[in-house]
């Protein structure tokens, strides 16, 4: 558990109402699905429906979220949350720990954006005039995904490692950037190399 | 199933199974010290490398139950001489082992640790050897109405040992599991369930990719967000070697620990860390020394040590037996298992008939490797310990996005492997615990199939669920673990006792 016993009443208010419209939506969607008829070629009654299942889940959700906010309406969470709406959610994203989680994410989300979009696959043309690589690694550098896959992956650990690396409480010397640079090279190379060529899985 | 296992001792002894086992038990020690790599997380990143080299289902098991046994280990070795449980499973160790490495025997508690994580592991690998036959025997009666009744309870169990302060967290990550489970084509009628039309969704939510996202990216973010203080090392390991008359003298201790161990396991979805704090709490309780506990007493070490590697025996019967994982790990492990198309349940003995002696095989030659692994790098691992995070957790979001790619080919699930992700981090954040949510999306289509099967096969009726006999059991285990924590129940307990003390 990471937020504070005091924080704690107010996320519940928020967290319970997202997930009684859940349970809810989860209803809904359950009385869309074929309760009796036939469907299929089958002859439905409502227990081999296949809404059953989920409409009994959803109504789990409503019943213990329901319990939930009530429990946290109780405790005076609606109180505390409307002085927090009104006073201190401006300062959301001045806390540090939410801004850390937000790069975090953002940068993994950006790692998976350019393993889709391929922004290094132009360098293969450049890599195909060139006759300095043999045999199975010509095969893997010329691959526009080998090439994106390792390119990116570097861009990846060498931006994810200098945002948080502090040796010392510092920030990384010269020599730290140039192991940094080093390491996520061959990390890079080496995994894309070691899932395209050994375990034969086609990178991205 | 005694006779085979011994014939599959030899069996699986080839030279690539124990190159195998070698190099996973050795990473799993250096999974298991690192602050925020668990034994999960190793067993799901090693399942999509193990499923892409094509190895035999036997080598798969063989890499995964040695990462499993190692990982579960090697926590101690960070908790005692840093004071940094490496996993969960470790912080009971931590809370002796420290204070003993203060004192300068920081080498023969990890040596003790050693031993009695050995001596854990097989007592675990007994009593699945032991239990299973029986419970295969017990299972054989099951119908619908019981596995229904099992994965429901497995999912609520789950939910209120997890979150014991509000059991209804629990409870409710469990029901967003099986929500999650029912997302694709219905198995018995081919119905679109909440696919939104994307293809991808049509043959369901692969747990694996859901697995990975929901421990490695809360790790990864926690682990960044507030870097550990590290503490300083306590001194240097030098002697390893454990005091066996210490050993000697706690024998009945470690033998108890192992069963709480097991016992544990075979609750589903309650992982090695409960085990090793029940047992660490049932040592303390009974001890002649209670005031040395906290201040470096080698007991805790050993009771906590014993049950957490017992454990995972003992999550592997339900797990064999019915398909239904008893810990975090054990649910990833049974993902790995049905990839390799075998299928955990009553009919394992006949669809794979060596497979449960082929698994309790490798535990024995896990348990050994970790012994002989855990002295050789009891010095080694102190120094990988000292890893900067901001190095390792790229290095894990790397593999973790490569690793949910892997085992399909296909983007989605890295986008599922995401967004699960941020969910679970949102979930950890508010106090919901995510195990439960794990073994709802694994027991879910058992849920969901046995529930109507059984209102099928007796026509809408509801009575058998209230009239056999191992249902009626599992309707009351159900009812223990929805009441037991309320108000009321604490209350009618502490009124009954007085009632009973005033009879007397």
């Amino acid at each position: 558990m990471m937020l504070s016993k005091e924080q704690l009443p107010k996320a519940d208010v928020v967290a319970s109402i997202c997930l009684l419209l859940l349970g809810a939506a989860v209803i809904w969607g359950g009385t869309r699905m074929p309760l009796s008829g036939t469907y299929g070629g089958v002859v439905n009654t409502w227990y081999v429906s296949p809404a059953a299942f989920p409409i009994l889940v959803g109504a789990m959700i409503v019943l213990s979220s329901a319990w939930l906010l009530a429990r946290a309406i109780r405790q005076g969470a609606l109180e505390g949350l409307r002085i927090y709406l009104r006073d201190g959610a401006a300062g959301f994203w001045r806390n540090t720990g939410v801004r850390r989680t937000a790069l975090i994410y953002i940068w993994i989300v950006t790692y998976t954006v350019m393993l889709r979009l391929h922004p290094f696959g132009w360098m293969t043309n450049l890599l195909r005039d060139r006759d300095f690589f043999y045999g199975r690694f010509t095969r893997f550098c010329l691959e526009a995904e080998g090439i994106n896959y390792v390119l990116s992956s570097f861009v990846f650990l060498t931006g994810f490692i200098m945002m948080f690396l502090r040796p010392h409480g510092k920030r990384p010397g010269w020599g730290h950037l140039a192991g940094i640079v080093c390491l996520s090279a061959v990390m890079s190379f080496g995994m894309g190399y070691a899932f395209s060529e050994w375990l034969s899985v086609p990178l991205p | 199933m005694i006779q085979d296992f011994f014939i599959q001792l030899s069996s699986i002894l080839t030279l690539t199974n124990v190159l195998i086992l070698l190099g996973t038990v050795v990473l799993g020690i250096i999974f298991g010290a690192l602050p925020g790599l668990t034994a999960t997380l190793g067993i799901a990143l090693l399942t999509p490398v193990m499923y892409g080299l094509k190895l035999p289902t036997e080598s798969v098991m063989v890499a995964l139950l040695g990462m499993y046994v190692g990982a579960i280990y090697g926590g101690s070795h960070s908790a005692i001489m840093l004071n940094i449980p490496g996993t969960a499973a470790a912080a009971a160790t931590a809370l002796e082992g420290y204070p003993l490495a203060l004192q300068g025997r920081g080498g023969e508690a990890i040596g003790t640790a050693t031993v009695m994580s050995c001596f854990g592991t097989l007592a675990g690998m007994l009593a699945m050897l032991l239990v299973i036959p029986l419970l295969m025997k017990l299972t054989l009666q099951f119908s619908s109405v019981e596995f229904f009744l099992l994965a429901l309870f497995g999912v609520l169990i789950c939910g209120s040992l997890t979150s014991p302060d509000t059991p209804v967290k629990g409870w409710l990550a469990g029901f967003l599991g099986l929500l999650m489970a029912t997302v694709g084509v219905d198995p018995l009628q081919g119905y679109e369930r909440f696919t939104f039309g994307i293809p991808n969704l049509f043959d369901g939510i692969q747990p694996i990719p859901v697995l990975l996202g929901g421990f490695a990216i809360p790790q990864i973010i926690r682990s960044l967000k507030d870097p550990l203080g590290r503490t300083v090392a306590a001194g240097r390991v030098t002697r390893v070697m454990p005091r066996w008359s210490v050993l000697r003298k706690h024998v009945l201790l470690s033998l108890r620990s192992a069963l709480i161990g097991v016992g544990v396991g075979t609750i589903p979805g309650v992982g090695e860390d409960v085990a090793a704090w029940m047992a660490y709490d049932a040592a303390k309780k009974t001890s002649r020394n209670k005031e040395l506990y906290g201040k470096g007493n080698m007991e805790g070490v050993i009771a906590a040590e014993s049950a957490n590697n017992a454990c995972i025996g003992g999550a592997l019967v339900p797990l064999l037996t019915l398909g239904v994982p008893g810990s975090p790990p054990a649910a990833m492990l049974l993902g790995a298992i049905l990839l390799c198309g075998i299928r955990p349940g009553p009919l394992l003995p006949q669809e794979a008939p060596t497979f449960i002696p082929q698994m309790a095989a490798i535990l024995f030659w896990a348990s050994l490797t970790m012994l002989v692994c855990g002295f050789a790098m009891s010095k080694v691992t102190v120094w990988v310990v000292r890893m900067p995070v901001a190095i390792l957790m790229p290095l894990v979001a790397m593999f973790t996005v490569i690793g949910s790619y892997a085992l399909d080919n296909s983007l989605f699930d890295v986008y599922l492997m995401l967004g699960f992700g941020l969910i679970a981090y949102f979930l950890e954040e508010v106090g919901y615990p995510i195990a439960p949510l794990v073994i709802g999306i694994i027991l879910g289509p058992m849920a969901d199939e046995n529930l109507r099967r059984a209102l099928l096969a007796y026509e809408g009726s509801v009575l058998p669920f209230f009239s056999r006999p191992v249902a009626v059991v599992l309707m009351l285990l159900i009812a223990y673990s929805l009441l037991s924590r309320t108000k009321l129940a604490r209350r009618g307990w502490s009124a009954l006792r007085s009632v009973v003390g005033r009879a007397r």
